[in-house]
């Protein structure tokens, strides 16, 4: 509340005469205690001429640690932005492994299918017999069904892609046109103010870091948004490997019982 | 630990003594194949108590014999699994023979169609070429192997990380051409991903600094190709940036420009690739006094 006062304190001083603009300038040019302007004037003038001085300086202060904080807030969004990225190319290269896992879980499952077959063949001469009946029929293994999962991943993938640069693209300039600091940019830039003072100055700095900073937390919420679906479609695939690698495991000890009897130990 | 190694020993005199025997007429003719498995058998628990006790040289070589036998039995497999223990274990004590264990068993791997895997040991051997024995030129190689085999097995994005440290590499020793084309094509094929694409701005960033490495013309035609591959770039600070250097370069301003790259830094710290970068591009100013 009280830079509320100094604010309007320091407006009302705008609108006095050059004089006060003139001694104002000066005395942020020193940075030394400004020099007694009057000694013939009353002390009261005086000390509220020292009043003034101390709280622009306050404000000076304040809007240097704004700049400050704003300048850092873009340094540690951007470093946000990189662990995002870094985590998504690790994300990308999880998925192509998880990918490849799956590719070879189904192998091994049919692997295994054929192996039971012998199995049964061995074990006695009436499963023998019917898997000739019936060994012509399944030749082709199921791969079938890897193309068709494994192409809609890419599908989804290329059209969440085409849905989010448009829309973030849409979006952006949405957001852009319709934010109230821009519009009350475009207007400055047509009616071409120069900013005088320095406090004008440091509000248009801070408003163009705010800018930044804007984008660059809309480029983080895509980021966010984007490892998320990533994240939630790999689990899918987890479980799905968690489940062929179950069945596998399940085969395989049946399998070594069956021959263990076999060969007698 | 002194007496594991004691026991590693002995299993280790125990299995030479029994490919010895089993050299012997009888011996081939009846229990061949099972000493040999036997004495594989001693060999890697002799090497395991090795590690156990900390005495690499001797675990790696007891890993080595034991592969050694495994090749001869044709079990190519098991083979290679213990040249990579090997290695493992020779990384600590002598990495020219942890390279030379994990080149023979890239060799079964690739014999055996495993690419991935064989991959993935290139990748192994470049980086320790990277690390412990400083070698740049054959890390690159190796590098550039390990993408191929990648690329081979469809696995696109550990080809491009392996082709990101090769650009890398390849411009810290002058090749500039190269790591531009490696760049731009990761920056191109990153766009195409929802994912990835917040990559490719930083990759676009490098590939401009290669190219002002070069030539300030060529920087500049890149610099509006990448614009308009994606209209995003031109907002981002690595764009003001290059577009500032650019400027700076044609004055032949040297303080403008390191004040820009410091104003940069302050933001977001420039690690140490780009500061060896930046400097030459530096020097660049220097050495030519006659471009304006």
């Amino acid at each position: 509340m009280s830079g509320n006062r100094s604010i309007l304190n320091s407006n009302n001083l705008f609108e006095d005469d050059d004089v006060d603009d003139a001694n104002f300038v000066e005395s942020y040019r020193q940075r030394f205690p400004p020099p007694q302007p009057r000694p013939s004037q009353s002390p009261y003038i005086a000390e509220l001429e020292r009043q003034r001085q101390i709280t622009l300086e306050k404000q000076k202060e304040i809007e240097q640690r704004t700049l400050d904080s704003s300048v850092r807030s873009i340094g540690l969004l951007r470093e946000s932005e990189q662990i995002g990225i870094a985590t998504a190319e690790e994300l990308a290269r999880q998925r192509e492994q998880l990918e490849n896992t799956n590719k070879r879980l189904d192998e091994i499952n049919t692997n295994l299918t054929y192996s039971q077959k012998h199995l049964n063949g061995i074990k006695s001469v009436f499963y023998g017999f019917k898997n000739y009946l019936s060994g012509k029929s399944d030749q082709t293994p199921p791969k079938s069904q890897i193309s068709p999962s494994s192409s809609s991943s890419k599908v989804g993938t290329s059209s969440r892609f085409d849905d989010t640069t448009p829309s973030m693209a849409a979006g952006r300039s949405s957001n852009f046109s319709s934010h109230p600091s821009t519009r009350l940019r475009e207007l400055d830039a047509q009616i071409q103010p120069e900013p005088i003072s320095d406090s004008q100055r440091i509000n248009k700095i801070l408003d163009q870091n705010l800018d930044e900073m804007v984008s660059h937390i809309t480029r983080l919420k895509g980021l966010g948004v984007a490892l998320g679906d990533e994240i939630t479609q790999q689990n899918e695939l987890i479980d799905r490997i968690h489940d062929k690698a179950d069945d596998a495991d399940i085969k395989i000890g049946q399998q070594n019982k069956q021959m263990n009897k076999l060969l007698g130990k | 630990m002194a007496d594991n190694e004691q026991k590693a020993m002995q299993l280790m005199a125990e299995a030479e003594k029994k490919l010895n025997s089993s050299k012997s007429f009888l011996g081939s003719l009846f229990g061949g194949s099972s000493k040999v498995e036997e004495a594989v058998d001693c060999y890697l628990r002799a090497a395991n108590l090795f590690k156990m006790s900390k005495k690499w040289p001797q675990a790696g070589q007891a890993f080595c014999l034991a592969a050694q036998l495994h090749l001869k039995a044709g079990v190519r497999h098991d083979a290679a699994t213990n040249f990579v223990d090997a290695s493992n274990c020779y990384k600590k004590c002598d990495p020219n023979e942890a390279v030379s264990c994990l080149l023979k068993a890239i060799e079964i791997y690739t014999d055996m169609g495993r690419f991935t895997v064989a991959a993935k040991q290139h990748q192994n051997i470049a980086e320790l070429y990277e690390t412990e024995c400083v070698d740049l030129a054959r890390a690159m190689q190796h590098y550039e192997q390990a993408a191929d085999y990648f690329r081979g097995e469809e696995s696109t994005s550990s080809a491009n990380k392996c082709m990101l440290k090769l650009a890398q590499y390849a411009a810290q020793l002058e090749h500039y051409d190269k790591a531009i084309q490696i760049y731009e094509q990761i920056a191109k094929s990153s766009l195409d991903n929802s994912l990835l694409k917040y990559s490719a701005k930083e990759y676009m960033f490098r590939a401009a600094l290669c190219h002002l490495c070069v030539d300030i013309l060529n920087a500049q035609h890149a610099l509006e190709k990448y614009c308009g591959l994606y209209p995003a770039f031109t907002d981002t600070r690595e764009c003001k940036l290059i577009k500032e250097l650019i400027e700076h370069l044609e004055d032949q301003n040297v303080d403008a420009y390191t004040e820009a790259v410091k104003t940069y830094d302050s933001i977001s710290r420039l690690d140490q690739w780009y500061t060896t970068m930046l400097v030459r591009i530096k020097k660049q100013i220097n050495d030519n006094p006659d471009l304006r």
